[in-house]
């Protein structure tokens, strides 16, 4: 009878310990149930695929920052003066890079939300596109909000740089 | 060569003493096989397998293939941190129908179903096929070649674990239809020039032949309907199984829309490449719930090799 209980539990355990020997990766947190909301009752698979992937990518709490509905003063607006630091690889995680710029683009798609970033460096115009949920991507910080932007996308800003890019302005954001 | 089939009735044994029939059992077994013709003679083998039961994956196996609902696509991230397209293949209530009979017994055929259909939609044919084999109805069936050591009982239900991650796979579906279209489209042809005189004959095909023979060739690449058919993408690696949603995600696209079923195998045209992952327990003949190794929900394949990101020393 014993036995018989200590069989089950055993069979019942992973099989897998430890899955650093094994040949697949187990992704962290697991979701033992599908994140699908209550008044769901036939989820949508795409739906609760992206729910989950966003909220593991979430580690930070960068999926706020993109909330449309949310207030200016929370959530990453055109204009912003932001700064990302990116891992350079995986394997090391020290190695870091970052860049500096103003977000003249935000393009919410779920779990490919990714937003431009322009700066000049040596004089020159340089823009960035990050996807937000990537694992390189280690940090999103709003340096400064941006004051009196009317438009959704700033392309305008490569032939008319404005205030954003004068020097002064650039020194006082310490950038 | 052969001698003539006798026909079994009450005087075949003096029909044969008479037409020097060499008795079947005297035979070879290349000679039976031709000799077994009319439709009451021919032999159909099928593998015997009562008991659903975990056994060894060897490298001359065939395992099952699946039918799969393409659901849509997304992106992941793998160990490197470098960006994959994926498609979520959906498997939905796929169980094996029935075991066709085939002539060479050691080819056998897996029937699989996938899907629901009502009974107020199947027909009566149909429905029989169904209850002979004590299945519900299926949206879908596709037959599958496995080897013989590969067999499943009737109404065995697969799932998603059924594929490893990391393991390749070939998807096969109707691609998207085209419509009616033009040369260039349809078949790459380069057209004519832009400018420079050309009169009306932008995305022609120019001439269709020679003076000799003096006709069109049967066959000649022309305008005409483009898409719909049947498309195989040959190894495409299975990124994560998840198995609580029943759905395998395999990089890159596949063909057809969504919503539509896919049929997806374990890869064939292998030369270059390992169908399995080093270290894979390989669920063979399926995963079978009880008896293979309980995993977790969600799986992710380990791409390996080095690290992109990082400049190779040379």
């Amino acid at each position: 009878m014993l036995c018989k209980q200590l069989l089950t539990r055993a069979l019942a355990r992973p099989f897998f310990r430890s899955y650093s020997q094994a040949h697949f990766i187990v992704p962290q947190p697991q979701f033992d149930q599908p994140l699908a909301l209550p008044i769901e009752k036939r989820p949508n698979v795409m739906k609760v695929v992206e729910r989950e992937a966003i909220s593991r990518a979430n580690v930070d709490g960068r999926s706020d920052l993109f909330i449309r509905r949310a207030a200016p003063k929370d959530r990453l607006c055109a204009g912003d003066v932001v700064s990302v630091e990116t891992r350079n690889s995986m394997a090391d995680g020290a190695a870091t890079s970052s860049f500096t710029g103003v977000c003249i683009a935000i393009y919410r798609r779920g779990i490919d939300t990714s937003f431009i970033l322009r700066n000049l460096v040596q004089r020159v115009g340089v823009e960035m596109r990050f996807l937000a949920y990537s694992p390189l991507v280690k940090r999103i910080e709003i340096v400064h909000k941006g004051v009196g932007y009317r438009r959704a996308k700033l392309f305008y800003l490569r032939e008319n740089p404005g205030k954003a890019f004068q020097l002064k302005l650039l020194k006082k954001t310490g950038k | 060569m052969f001698p003539r089939t006798v026909q079994a009735g009450r005087n075949a044994a003096n029909s044969a003493i008479i037409h020097n029939i060499v008795p079947r059992s005297l035979l070879s077994t290349s000679a039976v096989s031709y000799k077994a013709k009319l439709p009451h003679e021919k032999l159909r083998y099928a593998p015997k397998v009562d008991e659903l039961k975990l056994s060894n994956y060897t490298e001359n196996s065939q395992r099952t293939g699946v039918i799969a609902r393409k659901k849509g696509m997304t992106g992941m991230w793998d160990e490197w941190g470098v960006r994959v397209p994926v498609t979520v293949l959906q498997l939905e209530k796929v169980q094996v129908v029935s075991i066709i009979e085939t002539s060479n017994p050691s080819c056998a055929r897996l029937q699989i179903g996938c899907g629901v259909r009502k009974e107020k939609n199947t027909s009566k044919p149909m429905k029989g096929h169904y209850d002979a084999h004590g299945v519900e109805p299926k949206a879908k069936l596709f037959e599958f070649p496995i080897s013989p050591d590969a067999a499943l009982p009737v109404g065995t239900e697969i799932s998603a674990a059924h594929f490893v991650p990391g393991q390749l796979v070939d998807v096969t579906a109707p691609g998207l239809g085209k419509g009616f279209q033009g040369v260039m489209k349809r078949w790459g042809f380069s057209g004519g020039r832009a400018s420079h005189g050309n009169s009306l004959a932008h995305r022609t095909p120019g001439s269709t032949g020679n003076i000799n023979p003096g006709r069109v060739y049967p066959g000649k690449k022309m305008p005409g309907r483009m898409g719909g058919k049947n498309v195989t993408v040959i190894r495409l690696p299975v990124m994560k199984v998840d198995t609580a949603l029943n759905c395998i995600w395999v990089k890159g696209p596949v063909p057809g829309h969504d919503e539509q079923f896919i049929k997806v195998r374990d890869s064939t045209k292998l030369i270059k490449h390992r169908l399995f992952p080093e270290g894979a327990v390989v669920p063979f003949p399926t995963y079978i719930p009880g008896q293979s190794p309980a995993l977790p929900r969600e799986t992710i394949a380990k791409v390996g090799g080095q690290d992109p990101l990082v400049p190779s020393s040379d």
